[in-house]
């Protein structure tokens, strides 16, 4: 007796046309929004006279001085009231277009420690000097100071690249990312508990990411080093093929940690400088590519023997990085890209706390932010950069920790302006994959107990 | 760290191949003989992320089969697998295999060869949204009697789709081969140890000269596994495979 009939082929045929519509259909839409930062907010009104001592200086000098003084790394000094009040209609622009100074979160979607945006009074006051007389007023009648943002407390090290490098973009592109080894002259385990970058060239260093490299990979990325006859090794994808990379850091604008974290720093540990060089300046003008200049940037830490131990995660979807799974068309004004996320690969199950988050894209990005999907369905906004600026990645430090359970599923979205109007140094816009822009999230955290 | 490799590793099976061993003998089954297999299928991934520098991880499966011989020429079956590692990552699968006798060997008359097609649907994932792949895969199945075991040897080309969350499809080719010996150690049952290596050019982070060395993935898959046939029904392999001669047993 022969066998009960065998499946049939035309039976699954169906079937396999429906797992083929899903593979080509299943980039789905992004999660729903709108996202908070869309909301426009009319600043207060301001009753009385405003004067640039008593009103305005405390703010500029809190939240623009680190950058806007004399000899900083910023064109323009506001030390002064002349200085200012000269520049006063640029420094209406760009203080009401927010994109000054440059903390992008917007403050609906989160609290931020030490954020250095301008309040809706702060940017009502400024507007109101630079809109009216712009009056200097009595400098007795100026407050105390406010207290500074950011910046490391005191200085315990700095780590230098070895020599200069002088960037070679490909023939082409714009952007060369080049990592550094740097030694750690530590004889015992310490912690980092902050850290700065001395930008040897602002002009030519668009952001850096800071890896810490264990003892027994120091070799490995020692060699990597050494092979590439020029100073420190191509590491566009990252750090290479190496185990046990941990991101200290991801930032121009440095600082303490929060909280008193810090990373544990085991003796005969490297420090990994991932420079992404680019030649287009932030004005929009691009550097010869034949002398675009050198760099040669340092690293400030503070260290501590003793700190809370914090570890760092990188999300995004990694298949982006493969085909045309990351695919912009040229001309498209909003090309998203988003990832839903469990962290647990790097909780092992474990409920953590969020302490800052570092968002990451690159020059055509216009949008990024980050959420938590609960189990039970709500969502928490946790970063929400509607206006994405090339130049100016940061971490975001969390005004308190955001508790993460396990089953927690976090949502990261980037949108990209691929039009004409959105190309930095002009051009007409190409179609590009992962590599020319990017999109990303790291995430300093530390472990709870369940 | 050992968790994020595993991690890595279920990544990389994504955009490697499915799995692609449990085909069977490169001789079709007998029409009505059915045959049941089972095997762990640890697999090293790896993927060209960086100039001469491959990222790897590994992998694995627990993987079944049913196939079924329809006429003296074409074997059709199934296979399903899955795999599961709390906190890092996990897969889940499924094949429909068909397998045409190009030439069917008789005792001592050289190899029997047969063109098969596998369509299969897999769904590795980190913790979060799924990934979705299709592949379908053409392999060619070259075997040799041993007596009452059975050599073979497997070139086969592969083209697979993937798709995800918040990402655009990618389609991208693969090639590979599999070596492969069935052991007929008890009545009805082989042990089916086979090895599969397969290679796909797919590009990684792509622009720029060296966009160029940053392409490739592969999957080197090993099958440590068994399989069952229906214990000697007329026209099984088993029973219709040419009793060894002193001649031709190695």
């Amino acid at each position: 007796m022969r066998r009960p009939a065998l499946p049939r082929l035309a039976l699954p045929l169906p079937l396999l046309a429906a797992v083929v519509a899903v593979i080509f259909s299943c980039k789905g839409a992004p999660d729903e929004g709108p996202w908070c930062g869309d909301a426009q907010v009319t600043p207060p009104p301001v009753a009385g006279v405003v004067t640039w001592h008593r009103d305005v200086a405390p703010t500029v000098a809190q939240k623009c001085g680190r950058c806007h003084e004399t000899g900083g790394i910023a064109p323009h000094s506001f030390a002064s009231y002349d200085e200012a009040a000269s520049l006063a209609p640029l420094l209406r622009k760009v203080v009401a277009e927010r994109s000054m100074p440059p903390f992008l979160a917007a403050s609906c979607c989160s609290e931020y420690a030490h954020g250095y945006s301008l309040t809706e009074a702060e940017l009502a006051t400024l507007l109101a000097w630079t809109d009216g007389e712009k009056l200097e007023g009595d400098p007795g009648s100026a407050p105390p100071p406010k207290p500074a943002l950011g910046g490391l407390s005191r200085v315990d090290l700095v780590a230098e690249m070895p020599e200069a490098y002088t960037p070679a973009p490909d023939a082409g592109s714009t952007d060369d990312l080049r990592c550094f080894v740097l030694d750690v002259p530590f004889e015992r385990a310490v912690y980092v508990t902050g850290l700065e970058p001395l930008v040897g060239n602002r002009e030519l260093v668009h952001h850096l990411v800071v890896g810490l490299v264990g003892p027994e990979q120091a070799s490995a990325v020692a060699a990597l080093d050494a092979k590439d006859p020029r100073p420190g090794f191509d590491c566009r994808g990252g750090f290479g093929d190496l185990d046990d990379v941990r991101v200290l850091g991801g930032s121009l604008l440095g600082g303490d940690f929060r909280r008193d974290l810090g990373v544990r720093v085991e003796p005969g540990s490297k420090l990994v400088l991932n420079l992404h060089y680019s030649t287009v300046k932030t004005s929009g003008v691009i550097l010869p590519s034949s002398s675009p200049g050198s760099d040669r940037t340092a690293l400030a830490m503070r260290t501590s023997d003793t700190a809370r131990e914090a570890k760092v995660m990188a999300i995004f979807n990694p298949l982006w990085i493969a085909g045309s799974a990351f695919e912009v068309d040229a001309g498209d004004p909003d090309a998203a890209f988003f990832y839903r996320f469990v962290p647990e690969l790097f909780t092992q199950g474990k409920p953590i706390a969020l302490e800052n988050v570092t968002p990451h894209m690159h020059d055509l990005g216009r949008r990024i932010g980050l959420k938590v999907r609960r189990a039970d369905g709500t969502r928490s906004c946790l970063l929400d950069i509607p206006r994405w600026e090339f130049g100016w990645e940061q971490p975001y430090w969390f005004a308190e920790p955001k508790r993460i359970e396990p089953d927690d599923e976090l949502y990261l979205e980037c949108r990209y302006d691929n039009s004409a109007a959105n190309q930095l140094g002009g051009g007409a816009p190409r179609e590009f994959v992962w590599g020319r822009d990017m999109c990303a999230a790291f995430l300093l955290y530390t472990e709870l107990e369940p | 760290m050992i968790s994020r490799r595993l991690g890595l590793g279920a990544m990389l099976c994504l955009v490697s191949c499915v799995p692609q061993t449990g085909l069977g003998r490169a001789k079709p089954l007998a029409p009505g003989a059915l045959r049941v297999g089972a095997a762990l299928v640890p697999s090293f991934e790896s993927a060209m992320l960086q100039p001469e520098q491959p990222v790897t991880g590994p992998w694995a499966r627990l993987l079944v089969g049913v196939h079924a011989g329809v006429s003296e020429r074409l074997e059709v079956g199934g296979r399903a697998w899955a795999f599961t590692l709390p906190t890092v990552g996990s897969e889940l699968g499924a094949a429909l295999d068909a397998k045409l006798a190009l030439r069917r060997a008789v005792e001592g008359d050289g190899p029997s060869v047969s063109v098969a097609l596998s369509l299969a649907y897999d769904q590795p994932r980190l913790p979060g949204a799924p990934w979705h792949v299709l592949a379908a895969t053409l392999p060619l199945l070259v075997g040799w009697d041993l007596g009452e075991h059975h050599l073979l040897v497997g070139p086969r080309v592969a083209l697979q789709g993937a798709g995800g969350y918040g990402m655009e499809p990618i389609v991208f080719p693969g090639f590979g081969a599999s070596v492969g010996f069935f052991g007929h150690v008890a009545e009805g049952f082989d042990l089916a140890p086979e090895v599969v290596l397969m290679w796909a050019p797919i590009p990684f982070g792509g622009e720029g000269p060296l966009a160029s060395s940053r392409v490739g993935a592969s999957s080197l898959q090993l099958a440590l596994g068994g399989a069952w046939d229906d214990g000697g029904k007329p026209g099984s392999p088993v029973r219709a495979a040419p009793q060894p001669s002193r001649n031709t047993v190695p």
